[in-house]
């Protein structure tokens, strides 16, 4: 295979799954909308990297899952470490384009309350995997993942109710 | 139909939310990858280089291995000073030419310094083994009565008494008296010589065996008496020297043994308070 054919099927992996990849950019990282493309491109950029290791083994979702979650926390955790003036001024830059929706607000703040790995279930359940799949991705039993997902929406319902409360 | 719970609801607008994102293209994503080999590229030429010897380096080398070199010649025997064991020879060599005992065979004051040369350390262990072989030998040749030059040591001798006949003067004087005059505290009427003075024993009398042993059975039964007295224990015998031990054990076997009771108290008046019934006492004394 060369290299252009290889760029060819991995562009076309990606165009296939690449609303799975905005969605976990956007739950793993506080991130607004135009900071959303530039994490996808890093995902994609890390992916690309990967792409050899990836023997085919798993689903190509659940490996794009993987990928675009360490890279989403490696940038998290990188952002952690900038300055308080660069959040200045992402506030005011979202102030101009009239900020994110509501919708995005509530469910990033219900998700961020969740454990990191029931995070993780949680996702993957809402964009369509089964247990199985999930439980592949993150190393757990099938019992295990069902019975998780079972707790978080006990648990998001909660969340949600106090959110919306506190929002009213 | 199955109701769509609040959760599953609000996930469906967050799809929603991000399906209106838009996303790079297919080419966009082809000419970011090409990018991102290109700077990939950029960053590689990141490669050790392996140095080569630089002639300063055989330099340094050379000056190090120069200096070892001088440290280790410095620390090496000179070759015009005589090891610690050459000079030793020389010495004893010295010793036997002087006294005379071997005049007959030459030796030479100073002895060639051997070829082969040790390190100090070496020298100076060798020299403590033959300075430590010479102490022993000397110390036998003592004992034998030699010198240690292996001269025989001469013995004196009392001055030869020379013949009264050649030296008149000398007969007519009285001949000294040399008998050794008796002390006055040492002379004894029986005659017998007087115990020297590391012998005069100051101890008294040595006890007779049956008298060692009455004084070693009154030390135990004293010695015992003292450790009931500090135990507390009660006594094992009685006042007639009877075991108590003895006596249960024949009460036990039905044997009754009368002692003798102990003399009563001397009866003195005791107070006894009587209660009178209103709550006061009165005292009898009997």
């Amino acid at each position: 295979m060369t290299h252009q054919e290889k760029q060819k099927a991995f562009v076309a992996m990606i165009k296939q799954h690449e609303r799975l990849i905005l969605k976990v950019c956007a739950l793993y990282t506080n991130s607004c909308r135009s900071e959303l493309s530039d994490l996808y491109q890093d995902a994609v950029c890390a992916m690309w990297e990967s792409y050899d290791s990836f023997k085919g083994q798993s689903k190509p979702s659940t490996w794009i899952y993987s990928v675009t979650r360490y890279t989403m926390i490696n940038a998290s955790r990188r952002r952690r470490l900038e300055t308080t003036a660069m959040s200045n001024i992402d506030a005011e830059s979202i102030a101009a384009e009239g900020s994110d929706s509501d919708v995005l607000d509530e469910l990033r703040q219900a998700v961020a309350a969740l454990p990191s790995d029931d995070r993780d279930v949680f996702v993957m359940w809402m964009e369509g995997f089964n247990p199985g799949e999930i439980g592949e991705a993150l190393g757990l039993s099938y019992g295990t993942v069902a019975t998780r997902i079972t707790r978080i929406k006990i648990k998001l319902r909660r969340l949600l109710k106090d959110y919306k409360e506190v929002v009213r | 139909m199955k109701k769509k719970n609040e959760i599953e609801k609000l996930y469906g607008r967050f799809s929603k939310e991000m399906d209106s994102i838009p996303l790079p293209s297919e080419e966009e994503l082809m000419q970011l990858l090409d990018r991102h080999d290109a700077q990939e590229v950029r960053q590689v030429p990141f490669v050790p280089v392996i140095r080569k010897r630089t002639p300063w380096r055989y330099a340094v080398a050379a000056m190090l291995a120069g200096a070892l070199f001088v440290f280790g010649w410095l620390l090496w025997p000179q070759e015009g000073s005589p090891s610690p064991k050459v000079a030793e020879q020389a010495e004893s060599g010295e010793r036997k030419a002087e006294s005379g005992a071997t005049q007959d065979s030459v030796i030479p004051a100073t002895i060639e310094e051997p070829e082969i040369i040790k390190p100090r350390h070496l020298a100076s262990r060798k020299a403590g083994s033959e300075g430590r072989k010479a102490e022993s030998g000397k110390r036998e040749a003592e004992s034998e009565g030699r010198t240690t030059d292996g001269a025989v040591r001469q013995e004196i001798v009392a001055p030869v008494a020379l013949p009264v006949e050649q030296f008149p003067a000398l007969a007519e004087t009285e001949p000294a008296d040399t008998t050794v005059a008796p002390q006055p505290d040492a002379a004894d009427s029986t005659g017998t010589s007087p115990k020297p003075e590391h012998e005069i024993d100051d101890y008294p009398e040595r006890p007779t065996i049956k008298e060692a042993e009455d004084i070693i059975k009154q030390e135990n039964s004293q010695r015992a008496l003292r450790k009931r007295k500090l135990s507390g224990k009660r006594k094992s015998h009685d006042k007639d020297g009877k075991s108590f031990i003895d006596k249960q054990k024949n009460e036990k076997d039905g044997v009754r043994v009368v002692t003798p009771k102990s003399t009563p108290p001397p009866s003195a008046p005791m107070p006894h308070y009587i209660p009178m019934g209103n709550g006061q006492s009165r005292i009898v004394w009997y």
